[in-house]
């Protein structure tokens, strides 16, 4: 019997930081400058859902989960891992889960964001998700190919999606938008507290506001909802 | 009477001539890369080199780097560093995602080394998968047959070790042996190098981890399985936290063993054990791969000397 008490998440991660961290660089050695598209379309999905405009938010968001899907877990990191096509079929179905969440029905106007607290909140969080996160590699001395971008790097890209949810209509569905995001971020702790890089704490904070931000709109919207 | 030069030797002495040249820099080539001393291997086999250095090369994180050219450049470099010091195993697995198909690389770029001694492994669960998996890895590595082929982590053993056992029959291998790591599984291991006739046993094996000492290495020996000790510093563990602690290599070991680094004592420590063949620490950098292959060199301890270094890295 093997002894699985003795494994610790060290024993799952067949490389080391550097090997991780140039397939960040690698990602972006791919695309060359169309990568800027990545922050821009955070951007832009961002200021839609602040707009009131979720449903153009939902492809943009979808296209990034796909890129990452594909060229991310699919390209690069199926290289290091066997785990990588499994990663890359958890990515695509998320963006799937996106794309069907169109199907839904105009939602009330209470129920999305709008300018407004709800829309500020869920602006600035997608603010930091696509800047703040990005400059965070460049920050810690590495230079601007270690910048992490949405669509292009896993991380930024569940960090946006969870940002604008709270802003998105409600109910089960926003729920289950969140879950392969919110557990890709606490694995992506877990795997960079492995990799022993120094902002791992960030992604469970992350992971936590954006919870909790869920949690306060989907309150907020039971109780505006008609009886 | 003097006797002239005979046209033979004349011929002969000009033969000689570039080597004779070449002489000054070829000692200053072994100066500046010392060679590890070698360790009988199982089974001699005639007409084939039947030792080995006791210091190996792992490749567990280390050559796991994917098609990164930047990345399978640098790691080429330190297969370069361990074959300059007439290295000789080097261990692989499946496990290690790319690290075969990046070694075969390596070993192009090096036009096959001549030291080379292959150490690959089966992991798999399926029994049956054992020929197909042992023939995709070389053709990773680029070699038509390994010397060494291992049954990683005791996965689906019997199965595994019954088509290894016909191919080492049939010549297709020359050495065959289980592997366990992090300590995990002793009781079957022990029961396994009982029973069943194994050239090489692969276990966890440092300073730091000791457990083998007691019922393993002896058993070994008694059954002359070659031992390969893997994770000799506790995978990075051990060197860098006394590293961190700034701790300096005992005055004792720097003036009776010569030790000048750390990597000089717990090498030597491991490979001075009478049961440990070989040990294979994994390394991404050049200067490391140095240090390694030199530990292998310098003067070995005795059993006092053993303990001694065990008191004193505890004490730390």
């Amino acid at each position: 019997m093997e002894d699985w008490s003795s494994y610790r998440p060290a024993h799952f991660v067949l490389y080391g930081p550097e090997v991780w961290f140039r397939l960040v660089e690698r990602a972006h050695e791919f695309v060359g400058y169309w990568g800027l598209l990545g922050p821009l379309a955070g951007l832009l999905a961002a200021a839609l859902v602040v707009a009131g405009r979720w449903r153009g938010a939902l492809p943009l968001l979808a296209l990034g989960w796909l890129f990452c899907a594909y060229g991310f877990f699919g390209r690069l990191y199926a290289e290091l891992s066997w785990v990588g096509p499994w990663l890359a079929g958890v990515f695509l179905a998320q963006a799937l889960l996106l794309l069907l969440a169109l199907l839904r029905r105009p939602a009330p106007a209470s129920t999305v964001a709008r300018w407004g607290l709800r829309g500020a909140a869920v602006g600035a969080g997608g603010l930091l998700a696509t800047l703040g996160f990005a400059l965070l590699g460049p920050a810690s001395g590495a230079g601007w190919p270690r910048a992490e971008v949405f669509g292009l790097h896993p991380d930024p890209t569940a960090l946006i999606t969870l940002a604008l949810l709270p802003g998105l209509p409600g109910g089960w569905r926003r729920g289950l938008l969140a879950l392969i995001p919110l557990l890709w971020l606490a694995l992506s702790a877990l795997h960079l507290q492995v990799l022993q890089a120094a902002w791992w704490p960030l992604l469970l904070l992350a992971a936590g506001a954006s919870l909790l931000g869920l949690l306060l709109v989907g309150l907020r919207d039971r109780g505006a909802a008609p009886r | 009477m003097t006797r002239g030069w005979t046209r033979r030797e004349l011929l002969q002495l000009a033969a000689a001539a570039p080597a004779l040249a070449a002489w000054p820099a070829l000692a200053g080539a072994q100066a500046d890369h010392p060679r590890p001393q070698r360790k009988a291997l199982p089974k001699p086999t005639p007409g084939r080199e039947d030792t080995l250095p006791v210091i190996g090369m792992g490749t567990s994180q280390t050559f796991n780097v994917g098609s990164d050219p930047k990345l399978r450049a640098e790691r080429t470099e330190v297969l370069r560093a361990f074959f300059a010091h007439g290295g000789g195993m080097v261990d692989c697995s499946p496990m290690y995602g790319s690290s075969a198909a990046v070694l075969g690389h390596a070993l192009q770029q090096l036009d096959k080394p001549a030291g080379l001694y292959s150490a690959e492994k089966v992991w798999t669960d399926d029994g049956d998968a054992t020929r197909a998996q042992v023939a995709e890895q070389a053709r990773l590595w680029g070699l038509p047959r390994f010397d060494l082929m291992q049954v990683h982590n005791l996965r689906a053993t019997q199965p595994h070790l019954r088509t290894l056992r016909a191919m080492q029959e049939a010549g297709e291998l020359r050495h065959i042996g289980v592997t366990t790591s992090h300590g995990r599984r002793h009781e079957d291991l022990a029961a396994l190098l009982r029973r069943e006739p194994l050239d090489f046993v692969q276990l966890s094996y440092s300073i730091a981890e000791r457990e083998v000492e007691s019922r393993l290495l002896p058993l070994a020996q008694d059954r002359g399985i070659a031992v390969i000790a893997n994770r000799p510093y506790a995978r990075g563990h051990l060197i860098k936290g006394l590293q961190r602690k700034g701790a300096a290599v005992p005055e004792w070991a720097r003036v009776e063993l010569e030790c000048r680094n750390w990597a000089d004592l717990l090498l030597r420590f491991i490979v001075s054990h009478p049961a440990v063949t070989v040990t294979i620490p994994a390394t991404t950098k050049v200067a490391h791969m140095h240090e390694n292959m030199a530990a292998g060199a310098g003067p070995m301890p005795d059993a006092k000397q053993r303990q001694r270094m065990i008191r004193d890295v505890e004490a730390l």
